[in-house]
């Protein structure tokens, strides 16, 4: 368990700021646009990056200590493999000057299959491979906590879901919670303990479902359909709130494709979507608000 | 992609006229004499100069790494406006007149100046000018602004990031900064110490002042050498040795380009 008290860090002119956040269970995502503050949240947590307040894993407050001890390991998103070892080099450093464990080394080479890697150069393996390396060097030092700053990001759909349904197997059986930062809501659909939302240095919010996220800046985060702001309230729209017509109202593009069955319109010169099957020969659409769910920003 | 890239062809000639700007007086001055009285040349003493130059250059840049190191890696984890201030300060030695430099050093360090004798106090027999002491502290002065840059920008760009990766895998920071940050730039080190050393070797303004012979063993350095050569027996002598100097730099930054380029030791 990580909580989080008075969290703040002051980064030149950017501030991030999370007064009070519980992270419960193994499997956290952090989610937020790019810039939002989510490097800089697990690098300060991490130890990385100058903090105020107070960071607690299971109850042990450690705010204060020197990174190498936090029991925190952090896969960044260029990995920072260590370019003047080989890969069994970078696995191993931890046992050799750190807190790692030998006895993890073979057992988890083997469960990963990268036996094959181990005596080649860094430069010399793929990023999926580098990944992987990535994720076997954090596990050996043993971390409590693990975090990761969208590692998997550019990697295929399926290689990234293999990665990370990786990294929950190794969670489970080396006890380590970890923090995912992504900004891709396709991460979250392998499940999750909890998913903190950020923007802005700020924290929107922190829930332990999808049924229950309420800000507007959540939800246009996982999805960008039946969302909508009007007169600078947030909304989500529901299915009946949408009514169409032939003679008025907004005209309305119905898309085609991977985005077929949704609908395309603009109000105040922006684009919303909604999915909501159109009604032929009726080329306007108009929105009951009084039938909108209004969302906390 | 160069085709159809205009610029590419247009800057091409910039290229050209600089490198040829550049040989053009490293040939004219190879070629000026033959090569049999540039052998014969060899005897006139140059070479004792230039073991001397180069042996001291390279003191010189070995006690500027060590200095950029530590200097480096607290300028850059300390954010503050007034060590960015003073880390400024580095290339001042570079924009002084060479000769202000030798004499700044003069009233510093002899013995009869304030700190001098201060030194000289602590160390019994303390000399300053015509001293070994005296070319490496002036040289130290004139040339360790390109190491600190060099393994500055290296440590600060990309080293760092590394350091602080194998923190958080439980090493503690010198660990992390021996055992990972050094070996990943020291490249950049040694491209350092190539550069202050070879700046070193091409001092002459402030060595006319502080060290014209060193003694005991009334050897000069090179660039004084061949300064005192033009003056005494004419520009034909002071063309052999400077080609001489000119060769061997030219051979021992070559052995330096082919060390810098090969495989990077990886454990």
């Amino acid at each position: 368990m990580i909580e989080f008290v008075d969290f703040s860090v002051k980064r030149g002119g950017f501030f991030l700021k999370v007064p009070k956040l519980r992270l419960d269970g193994k499997r956290n995502f952090l989610i937020g646009r790019n810039g939002s503050g989510k490097s800089t949240f697990l690098f300060s947590v991490a130890g990385l990056i100058r903090s105020e307040g107070g960071i607690f894993i299971d109850g042990v407050e450690i705010s204060q200590i020197a990174p190498e001890e936090r029991g925190i390991a952090l896969i960044p998103q260029e990995l920072l493999l260590f370019p003047t070892m080989r890969v069994r080099g970078n696995i191993e450093i931890s046992v050799r000057y750190g807190r790692g464990d030998k006895g993890l080394v073979d057992r988890l080479i083997r469960s990963m299959e990268i036996e094959s890697l181990l005596d080649k150069k860094i430069q010399e393996i793929s990023s999926g491979e580098a990944q992987k390396v990535a994720v076997a060097r954090a596990v050996v030092s043993k971390p409590r906590v693990l975090l990761m700053d969208e590692p998997f990001s550019f990697q295929d759909e399926i290689a990234r879901v293999n990665i990370l349904a990786l990294v929950d197997e190794l969670a489970e059986e080396y006890n380590f919670d970890y923090i995912y930062a992504t900004h891709n809501n396709k991460d979250l659909e392998g499940g999750f303990s909890t998913l903190t939302s950020i923007d802005g240095g700020e924290l929107v919010e922190s829930v332990d479902s999808m049924q229950t996220i309420r800000h507007y800046r959540t939800l246009s985060l996982i999805g960008y359909t039946n969302l909508v702001v009007l007169d600078k309230k947030y909304y989500r729209i529901e299915r009946d709130a949408i009514t169409f017509s032939s003679l008025s109202g907004i005209r309305y593009d119905t898309l085609e494709g991977i985005g077929a069955g949704k609908i395309r319109f603009k109000i105040d010169g922006r684009y919303y979507f909604a999915s909501v099957p159109p009604e032929p020969g009726k080329p306007f659409l108009n929105i009951d608000s009084s039938k909108l769910v209004e969302l906390p920003y | 992609m160069r085709k159809g890239n205009t610029l590419y062809y247009l800057f091409l000639p910039f290229f050209v006229v600089y490198i040829i700007f550049i040989l053009t007086p490293v040939i004219r001055i190879l070629t000026f004499q033959s090569f049999t009285y540039l052998v014969g040349s060899g005897t006139s003493g140059i070479w004792k100069s230039i073991y001397y130059t180069y042996l001291l250059a390279l003191v010189v840049g070995l006690v500027s790494v060590g200095f950029s190191i530590p200097y480096v890696y607290f300028t850059s984890r300390n954010g503050s406006k007034t060590v960015k201030a003073l880390d400024s300060l580095v290339e001042l030695p570079i924009m002084i007149p060479h000769t202000v430099v030798g004499v700044m050093m003069l009233i510093l360090l002899e013995p009869s100046m304030p700190l001098g004798s201060f030194i000289a106090r602590i160390i019994p027999g303390y000399q300053f000018d015509d001293t070994f002491f005296a070319v490496i502290v002036t040289l130290l002065f004139l040339s360790s602004a390109y190491t600190i840059r060099s393994v500055q920008l290296a440590y600060a760009r990309d080293t760092m990031k590394f350091e602080n990766m194998a923190r958080t895998l439980g090493l503690s920071a010198s660990r992390s900064f021996f055992i990972v940050a050094i070996p990943i730039m020291w490249k950049s080190i040694l491209r350092g110490l190539v550069l202050t050393w070879a700046r070193s070797i091409s001092e002459v303004g402030s060595l006319l002042i502080v060290a014209y012979y060193i003694f005991p063993s009334l050897v000069q350095l090179a660039g004084v050498y061949i300064y005192s050569q033009i003056n005494s027996g004419g520009l034909s002598p002071a063309v052999a040795s400077s080609s001489i100097l000119i060769l061997s730099g030219i051979v021992t930054l070559f052995a330096v380009k082919l060390l810098e380029s090969g495989n990077d030791r990886i454990r």
